[in-house]
């Protein structure tokens, strides 16, 4: 088992430390150096050009633009950027119901006040390895192709405008059943056993992602969308109403039993980080009571890059998902998944069908490939 | 011209691509329209999310492409099935 012994020790700077934690934050984190389509942010000034003078620093020809910094009134504003940054950390802004995003999470890992090298468990896991000069070239390549998708993708909706859907007829179902807006239903055993279910994972959960939080804490990478670890009911129920059409020769209960997305977790690294990471991480969870069902590596996919995994947890017997990405298949997962979601959709054309899944090939193939990542072997 | 049509078994774990839970189809028109269906116990075929899905790494279902001949021995195994449970 790969544990934190094994990593190199942390020979960083406070500074350094912190700049390079804030690199790894996902793109769209109020204190990550990029914005939410992947581009890095203008330069801000540091805080230090920010410092109001101290009144006796205070330069005898200073202007009117210094305002008097000894008045109540006006907070400290070095002071003030600490609180603000600690503020934006905290918020958790919510984009999207059903997939987890990258801007609420890690809130603990940029705290300035973490001193690198220290006792935390965690501190030596921020060792970054001198960054390849190819895979950065191609980091790059996919931060200006944003632009191009998200453009592309406003000239889809103009083109494919998408009608109100019509609200599925429930009139004749039977009470206790469910039928969800695609109008596929649960006939009401299989939804009280859904129900069922979630009773079971709510009680489960909170136990399996404190150690999916122990296991972070050692690893290269960090959790991202946390706060969306838990699938909504409703989407649960759709999935596997979707499934129970599709696996009409299966019983319920074993369908139900392969689903095992409705806790589901993301680790995501830095590009350099990756091959690594996953690796260890993968023996990390295995040392928390997690026994690895599958592996599957997308890597080589066309429509979706990154690994996923599905275990089982020995305490609870709770089953879950992890994912594994970088910020930019991360990324590229939240642009796409509009297009997914009309893929989805019954009354989709054929031809709109077509041009989605182009534009999630072309966002796909768009993606830096960590080096070593398609090579991760499968399980079983 | 006919729809290209590409058949998958639909495996969940333990399953054999001989013996699969279910079986769909992908129909690619000559434009390169796309629609997904499953075989339903109504013997209709319907619209899915299933194969997107696993294009995006869902994992519920394992997709094992298979013959229009194998798919035809598949779907005569769930009509037979069934047929003997009264359904």
């Amino acid at each position: 088992m790969a544990g934190q012994q094994d990593r190199p020790s942390a020979v960083e700077t406070g500074s350094d430390n912190l700049v390079q934690r804030m690199e790894r934050l996902p793109p769209g984190h109020p204190s990550s150096p990029y914005d939410e389509d992947g581009s890095r942010k203008p330069p801000v000034d540091r805080p230090a050009d920010r410092e109001l003078p101290l009144p006796d620093e205070r330069k005898p020809d200073a202007g009117p633009a210094a305002p008097d910094s000894s008045s109540e009134d006006v907070p400290d504003r070095r002071f003030s950027d600490a609180r603000n940054l600690t503020a934006q950390e905290s918020a958790s802004p919510s984009t999207d119901e059903q997939e987890p995003t990258g801007q609420q999470h890690r809130e603990g890992r940029i705290n300035p006040d973490e001193v690198p090298g220290d006792s935390a468990p965690h501190a030596e896991a921020h060792i970054r390895e001198p960054r390849d000069p190819e895979s950065q070239s191609d980091s790059q390549s996919w931060s200006e192709m944003l632009p191009h998708f998200k453009e592309r993708w406003e000239r889809h909706e103009q083109r494919w405008p998408q009608e109100q859907s019509a609200e599925a007829d429930r009139s004749n179902d039977e009470p206790g059943s469910w039928r969800g807006d695609s109008g596929r239903p649960l006939s009401a055993r299989d939804n009280a056993s859904v129900d069922a279910c979630c009773d079971r994972i709510a009680k489960a959960e909170t136990r399996i992602t404190t150690r999916v939080e122990d296991a972070e804490r050692a690893s290269a990478g960090g959790l991202v969308g946390k706060e969306f670890r838990l699938k909504e009911r409703d989407s649960l129920k759709d999935k596997v109403a979707a499934a129970r059409e599709g696996a009409s020769g299966a019983d319920f209960d074993r369908i139900l039993a392969n689903v095992h997305d409705a806790v589901r977790y993301t680790l995501q690294y830095d590009e350099a980080d990756y091959t690594a990471g996953v690796q260890a991480d993968v023996g990390w969870l295995k040392g928390q009571g997690f026994d690895l069902i599958r592996l599957k590596n997308f890597w080589n996919d066309t429509e979706y890059k990154g690994i996923n995994s599905q275990w089982h947890d020995r305490e609870t017997s709770q089953t879950f998902e992890m994912q594994f990405h970088t910020p930019a298949s991360f990324a590229a997962k939240q642009i796409t998944h509009k297009a997914y979601e009309r893929i989805r959709n019954p009354q989709t054309t054929k031809d709109e069908s077509r041009e989605l899944h182009d534009y999630q090939r072309e966002v796909s193939s768009s993606l830096p490939i960590p080096i070593g990542a398609p090579e991760i072997p499968e399980y079983p | 011209m006919p729809d290209q049509v590409t058949y998958y078994a639909m495996l969940l774990a333990g399953d054999a691509p001989s013996n699969p839970s279910g079986i769909a189809r992908r129909l690619v028109s000559d434009n390169g329209g796309i629609r997904d269906e499953v075989f339903k116990q109504d013997l209709s075929w319907d619209h899915t999310p299933l194969i997107a899905a696993a294009e995006r790494g869902d994992m519920t279902f394992d997709l094992v492409e298979v013959s229009a001949d194998e798919a035809e021995g598949i779907i005569e195994g769930f009509r037979a099935k069934w047929r003997s449970e009264g359904q």
